[in-house]
């Protein structure tokens, strides 16, 4: 059942979907893609900690995006690395299969 | 010309205070605290009081005076000790680059999970990174210190538990393959 599921490429939550859209034109590590959707939502649109990082990891196992650890130094104290994170082909097909989907439901004639 | 032997004068005290605090140094380093102060107290107490009996006061008084005197030094010790002790826990507490209390729970949150869970600290280390950046982000856009505190450590409990979720799940589904 899940795993049918994640091999819909329409079957994308919003949170997804905003992600997706953030990584189309550049690559962005997480607290980007945070404050990204925030600042593009004026505020209106939050997304937290807890459903970023675990989003991050499902859309990577799902093969839309691809990651690669940062140049940078890691963090002082703890030696954790920044993670950029890119969209693939199979993401930016997903994200236009959700829009055409969407735009043919919006002008969906009722056959009967 | 005042001026410039004014300068020798305060150059030449700063040069012998240094000499005195760097003497002092040593001989608290040196031999110990325990041992320096009552032999320190004890050659004051006598050498005053060996002075005053030479200046011709009476043995009971010069022992009295050189008692106060003592008592006066220990006491100005002491609260020298205190205004200095406040001046540094002040400096330390306007810092906010120092490791403190959140900020060393991540670092054992980052030691347990990399010994014991190398996997969810690789998948996961940068969800910590991306906590600490945020921190310092605030701190120094001036954010309240007890709001980055508390944001902070609710974020460190976010991340334990969802790990351990997510550490149990993965458990659970080899525990259900090896049956």
């Amino acid at each position: 059942m899940s795993s049918k599921k994640q091999d819909d490429p329409l079957d994308l939550t919003l949170n997804e979907e905003a992600i997706l859209h953030t990584l189309i034109f550049r690559e962005r590590y997480g607290l980007e893609i945070m404050n990204a959707i925030a600042e593009a939502s004026k505020g209106k649109k939050t997304i937290g900690f807890s459903s970023l990082y675990p989003t991050l990891r499902k859309l990577e196992k799902r093969g839309f995006v691809t990651s690669r650890w940062g140049d940078e130094t890691p963090e002082e104290t703890t030696g954790a690395r920044r993670r950029y994170y890119k969209i693939t082909g199979n993401g930016l097909q997903a994200v236009e299969n959700k829009q055409q989907f969407l735009a043919t439901l919006q002008h969906l004639q009722p056959s009967c | 010309m005042k001026k410039s032997r004014k300068r020798i004068l305060t150059s030449i005290k700063q040069k012998f205070l240094a000499f005195v605090r760097k003497v002092l140094i040593r001989l608290t380093y040196g031999f110990g605290f325990e041992v320096v102060l009552p032999i320190g107290l004890y050659v004051i107490f006598a050498g005053f009081a060996r002075i005053l009996i030479w200046l011709g006061f009476s043995t009971s008084v010069a022992i009295a005076l050189s008692l106060i005197l003592v008592i006066l030094i220990l006491l100005v010790s002491a609260i020298a000790y205190i205004k200095h002790r406040n001046i540094t826990n002040k400096v330390r507490r306007n810092s906010y680059l120092r490791v403190r209390g959140e900020v060393k729970l991540a670092d054992n949150i980052a030691q347990i999970l990399a010994t014991k869970s190398p996997r969810e600290w690789e998948e996961y280390q940068d969800w910590l990174h991306d906590i600490l950046l945020i921190r310092r982000q605030l701190l120094e856009r001036h954010c309240p210190r007890w709001k980055v505190i508390i944001l902070t450590y609710w974020r460190l409990f976010a991340f334990c538990v969802i790990i351990s979720l997510i550490k149990l799940k993965r458990f659970a589904s080899a525990a259900r393959k090896i049956r």
